[in-house]
């Protein structure tokens, strides 16, 4: 489903990402590990096209698609779905008209709006939110957690094939962190779909059913293994991989 | 029973939504709210009396206009101003406030879309020598194509007693804003428009008056 190979992103003039190699078939989980600012959301963001990244090398192949030349737009049509560590507001712009725009944009149709009511209604109870969320500007006066719920009813609404999770767990409290991989997992079970995560908790890799764990340094996975290699991790910190990076420098970019 | 009663232009408002008329003086008693749709109040002069409240909701498409608006307030009054609009040629807003006594507050609430337009914003914020008074000003503007903008501040305080806050920018349309759109699904081109529909209208309160912004862009 998803192939980069030999990957090398730049930001101002620094690399972050060199020769940075991944695949992800369908229906797999998939989660990157690593020091902070080691280069982690930078994969996120350039899976998703993130003008900022300059991409160098390499490529990125999605469902025989290549990536690198399409926009923003045309990887989340292609199913491409990224859940940011801290998702940005913008006051005024209703989580319906966003959804009911990008839905008609891909469809080429006018969206029945009892049927999408119907859809929406049904999604907040299972996300246990409110349903004048409906109506809530974009992530507008939400906390950290509600936020994180707001994407996900986005997610069950346009439907995506690669979720991209960076940095789930922060600004959720456990109960809605349950909740939050509960829906992430029904959603999965419901959809042929992959899902990329990045964090550091094991806890979180355990809750989603993590296959595979790879640890990140100097821009490429320098290995890989299941939950238990996770484990390691956090029992023992990365000092047992050789995982160096320049933490200052990629830190001031990320 | 509420009243309106009006003599040359003099409009005296006690509890009711009104739409302003042009070069109107407008004495406000009681809580009132006051709603401009795309009609151009110049010169207006408003005068809040003691203990009164009055939230003016202002909206408009410019295409060259000179607005003067003078803010009287009276003892422990408060007004709120949000005012939103797009400017397709020339727009210079002067407000001048003047406080009367104490414990009074004026809140200022400007977003601007310069669509090729070029806006001056003034604000004289003469809070005086009256103690427990606040003043706060947020403007933001947009420049879109080739619209240019300024503003001027001006907060003359004569007395430690009061508060005075002044935050304005100018920019761009944000990116982040635009790329989290598009990373749904959304073309540029809606994406924008969406964002900068959301702008103009975020700042009020009334219903209707979104609705009716929202069908005049959506038609635009």
């Amino acid at each position: 489903m998803l192939k980069v190979e030999n990957l090398s992103v730049e930001i101002n003039g620094k690399e972050i990402l060199k020769d940075f190699n991944l695949n992800i078939n369908i229906n797999e989980i998939h989660a990157i590990m690593g020091p902070n600012g080691i280069g982690k959301s930078t994969i996120c963001k350039v899976i998703m096209g993130d003008p900022n990244y300059k991409v160098t090398k390499g490529s990125i192949i999605f469902n025989a698609f290549d990536l690198l030349k399409l926009d923003i737009t045309e990887r989340a049509r292609l199913g491409i779905f990224l859940v940011n560590q801290s998702p940005i507001e913008i006051p005024g712009v209703t989580n319906a008209e966003m959804l009911r725009i990008a839905l008609s944009e891909r469809t080429g149709k006018n969206i029945s709006i009892f049927e999408f009511n119907q859809k929406m209604e049904e999604i907040c109870k299972r996300l246990a939110i409110p349903i004048s969320f409906i109506h809530r500007g974009i992530n507008e006066g939400m906390s950290g957690g509600e936020r994180k719920k707001n994407e996900l009813l986005h997610l069950w609404m346009l439907e995506p094939k690669l979720i991209i999770l960076d940095e789930l767990d922060s600004g959720l409290d456990i109960d809605s962190l349950k909740i939050v991989c509960q829906n992430i997992l029904e959603y999965q079970k419901n959809h042929d779909c992959s899902i990329l995560i990045i964090s550091h908790h094991t806890e979180l890799l355990k809750s989603l059913n993590t296959e595979y764990i790879h640890i990140l340094s100097q821009g490429k996975i320098i290995k890989t293994g299941d939950l238990s290699l996770a484990a390691k991790i956090e029992k023992e910190g990365f000092k047992g991989f050789s995982v160096t990076n320049n933490v200052s420098e990629n830190q001031k970019n990320e | 029973m509420n009243k309106i009663s009006m003599s040359d232009k003099i409009l005296n408002i006690n509890n009711e939504n009104i739409e302003l008329e042009n070069d109107s003086k407008v004495i406000v008693n009681g809580k009132s709210k006051i709603t401009v749709f795309n009609k151009y109040p110049n010169n207006l002069s408003l005068e809040v009396k003691d203990d009164s409240e009055v939230l003016i909701e202002d909206f408009r498409i410019i295409e060259e206009e000179n607005t003067s608006i003078k803010l009287i307030m009276g003892k422990n009054s408060k007004l709120i101003y949000n005012h939103s609009f797009i400017n397709k040629k020339e727009y210079n807003l002067n407000i001048l406030t003047e406080y009367q006594s104490d414990n009074s507050i004026i809140k200022i609430n400007v977003h601007g879309i310069n669509n090729n337009g070029n806006t001056n914003i003034r604000i004289d914020g003469i809070l005086g020598k009256n103690v427990g008074n606040e003043l706060y000003e947020s403007i933001r503007l947009i420049n879109e194509n080739n619209g240019k903008a300024t503003i001027i501040p001006n907060i003359l305080v004569d007395c430690k007693e009061v508060v005075a806050n002044h935050a304005a920018t100018i920019g761009k349309i944000n990116e982040n804003e635009l790329n989290y759109l598009m990373s749904k699904g959304i073309e540029f081109k809606s994406a924008r428009k969406l964002i900068l529909n959301g702008f103009i209208i975020n700042i009020f309160e009334s219903t209707d008056l979104i609705i009716k912004i929202k069908e005049i862009l959506n038609w635009r």
